[in-house]
């Protein structure tokens, strides 16, 4: 599938802006293509690469090497066939990425452990985003993608993407009001908790967001003091409408579990295009849940009272007005 | 551990618990769908184990949660029916007033709404919090309700209500208080058919009822399930497990048996491997049929009926699964619910025909 050049620079631009705030770092060149290791079986001599980054796994001591394929494309013209196909490639190159001394020597680092994933990464570039595009996975089964054990392919789409730059662009907003109300990135991390079945590693290490966060409706920044004070705030994204004091309790309880509610913690909870009722909604949530807690004057019912709530009032398009091409 | 904090969110452990326990319904094209839902793929090669496991360690929403809850359980699942026949009317003022000293006794975790039905009987919702301790830690606590109709029809009072603990134990109290106001005993009618002694007549009782409900002509038999009077002869554990094997091959025997009754319209005594089950001790104990109804609309509609306990042929349970809606000269191929007022009548030609045939059974054994 040939890429018209403008358009694969336009999508590598928002991407590498956009998983930079992530803390997704870059390795290798970009847009090249690399022999094919498995000739006979994918039918192919070579396989595309556009870009690859890569991030340190919290759960393992393993660094993620991300093997993208960017996309872009107009509002409705996009098909499952064509996402099909993308993945079915996108699976064989993986595959491939594992066995292939080429892409190793460019791509990834001597001394790690690590694992290659896949990302499909499809924006459209005119108007908003296309709310069918998710049905058209649907009709990808599994096998035909032909994965070895253990391997994953990721599809963030238009949606997904639209919701994602606007996170980094409200942290990036925070950052940059005359007072902060963030600090810079050096002083900012992904929050990954503890679980029950599996440890947090490397808690220092592993900053950036991994995909499995990216693609859950709950992504938590962390920010430490400059100053190195023990103080550290909380922002908590949250990507549902926020229409049910179900949710509110629940995400509340989340924060709880991880052990955010406390007294050196300013924890604040962002939506975006939430439910017009979204903010009675979560003080009612509040109040719930301190009632549960069988009374309102205890530490945590005070530090559940104090979770402040903001829906995000900036929103940024992603979309440029140019239409640049789409893919055959 | 305070019980609201325990059920309010899902740490990764009560996931996995909830994922990994669900084998039946969530299976690995289940977890496939669940993670693609995110735009996540995992190899066709991942075993269902490590697909609970990677789900379990992923951020989730309540959402996220409601869904594995809902594809463990679909909503559409809805207790089995079953009702008493009392052989008098009663007041509705007697019934208002029963359920008013009821809601004297009850907790604070439950709601009773009452009022006087619109075909002229009595409604009453019972909403209640219950535990489930069969299931994941997160899933335990539900809120439940119950809906009891007294229709006061033709000298009988007939109380429907679901099959369930609880349903029955609300009736018990309400029938207490209104024999306490009345100051004599109400005289029950219950479809049972623990005097019928022969494995024949127990699953005449069945055959007949999927053949002679008014106004229907059976199609075609889904399923059923048999038990052996054996059974409660024999109790040696040994014994229970050949029992177990020979009663899941008697139910495909029984099963291709009916069935083909169904379809062919023989009679059923005739045929020989019936008559060789019967004389090895199994019958019926419960059955799901798709019967067409014979006036227009000619919808097919499928009906459940069984007992809850199946040796002794006792509390009589029955369900309207949904019906193929007739559309343009042939049936739907989705099932979809029966509205309430439909529902109800189906409920009603299954209490009366299983009724009367039970009647008619037991006057075939005196005979």
């Amino acid at each position: 599938m040939a890429e018209n050049d403008n358009i694969a620079r336009q999508a590598e631009i928002l991407a590498s802006e956009l998983f930079a705030e992530f803390f997704w770092d870059r390795i290798g060149p970009t847009n090249h293509d690399w022999p094919c290791e498995a000739t006979e079986e994918h039918g192919v001599t070579t396989h595309p690469c556009d870009v690859v980054y890569y991030y340190d796994e919290p759960y393992s001591a393993k660094r993620t090497y991300v093997h993208c394929d960017l996309k872009s494309y107009a509002k409705g013209s996009i098909k499952s066939p064509a996402i099909k196909s993308a993945l079915i490639s996108l699976g064989k190159q993986t595959a491939c990425a594992d066995k292939s001394a080429e892409w190793q020597d460019k791509h990834a680092h001597d001394d790690v452990t690590y694992s290659i994933c896949g990302l499909l990464f499809v924006y459209n570039h005119d108007g908003e985003y296309d709310a069918d595009f998710n049905t058209t996975l649907t009709f990808v089964a599994n096998e035909s993608l032909h994965l070895p054990k253990g391997k994953k392919l990721f599809v963030l789409g238009p949606k997904e993407i639209f919701w994602l730059d606007n996170v980094s662009h409200e942290i990036q907003r925070m950052r940059g009001k005359r007072t902060p109300e963030l600090p810079g990135p050096e002083h900012c991390s992904f929050y990954h908790p503890q679980l029950v079945r599996k440890a947090n590693l490397q808690v220092k290490k592993a900053k950036g967001a991994t995909l499995e966060t990216l693609t859950s409706p709950v992504i938590i920044l962390e920010a430490r003091d400059p100053r190195g004070k023990a103080e550290r705030k909380i922002v908590v994204f949250y990507s549902r409408k926020g229409e049910t004091t179900h949710e509110f309790t629940y995400l509340i309880d989340i924060l709880r579990k991880y052990e955010l509610l406390d007294e050196r913690t300013q924890v604040t909870i962002k939506t975006l295009n939430p439910d017009p009722n979204s903010s009675p909604t979560f003080q009612k949530s509040q109040q719930q849940y301190i009632e549960g807690l069988a009374g309102s004057s205890t530490d945590l019912g005070e530090y559940v009272l104090a979770i402040r709530y903001e829906p995000i009032t900036e929103i940024k398009s992603t979309y440029s007005s140019i239409d640049l091409g789409t893919w055959a | 551990m305070n019980e609201y904090l325990d059920h309010l969110s899902a740490n990764d452990n009560d996931i996995y618990d909830l994922l990994i326990s669900g084998k039946q319904r969530i299976t690995v094209s289940v977890l496939r769908e669940l993670l693609r839902d995110r735009g996540i793929f995992c190899s066709a090669k991942d075993e269902r184990e490590d697909i609970c496991d990677y789900i379990s360690m992923i951020p989730h929403g309540f959402h996220d949660i409601e869904a594995i809850v809902e594809k463990r359980e679909p909503p559409g699942r809805r207790d089995k029916t079953t009702n008493i026949q009392f052989d008098s009317e009663i007041a509705l003022d007697d019934i208002k007033e029963a359920v008013e000293s009821y809601m004297k006794t009850i907790g604070p975790n439950e709601e009773v709404k009452h009022r006087i039905g619109r075909d002229g009987g009595y409604v009453i919702k019972v909403e209640y919090d219950e535990f489930n301790h069969n299931r994941a830690k997160l899933l335990q606590r539900e809120r439940n309700e119950a809906k009891i109709d007294f229709l006061v029809e033709n000298g009988k009072t007939v109380v429907r209500l679901p099959a369930t603990d609880k349903a029955k134990r609300v009736v018990e109290a309400i029938k207490e208080c209104v024999e306490q106001r009345r100051k004599a005993p109400l005289a029950q009618e219950k479809v049972e058919l623990a005097e019928l002694s022969t494995p024949e007549l127990r699953s005449k009782f069945f055959t007949s009822l999927i053949s002679k409900l008014p106004g229907f002509k059976l199609r075609n038999v889904m399923n059923l399930k048999v038990s052996s009077l054996r059974r409660s002869e024999e109790t040696d554990e040994s014994l229970g497990i050949d029992l177990d094997t020979a009663e899941s091959e008697a139910r495909m025997e029984m099963f291709a048996v009916v069935h083909s009754m169904a379809l062919s319209g023989q009679n059923l005594v005739q045929s020989k491997e019936y008559k060789e089950l019967s004389q090895r001790g199994f019958y019926i104990t419960h059955i799901s049929w798709k019967s067409e109804q014979i006036e227009n609309p000619p919808n097919i509609v499928q009906f459940e009926a069984g007992f809850e306990d199946k040796h002794n042929c006792l509390g009589f349970r029955y369900g309207v699964q949904g019906e193929f809606k007739y559309h343009k000269g042939s049936h739907r191929k989705g099932i979809s619910p029966v509205d309430d007022k439909e529902r109800a009548k189906y409920f009603s030609l299954i209490e009366q025909t299983a009724l009367k045939l039970k009647n008619e059974l037991l006057a075939e054994t005196e005979g």
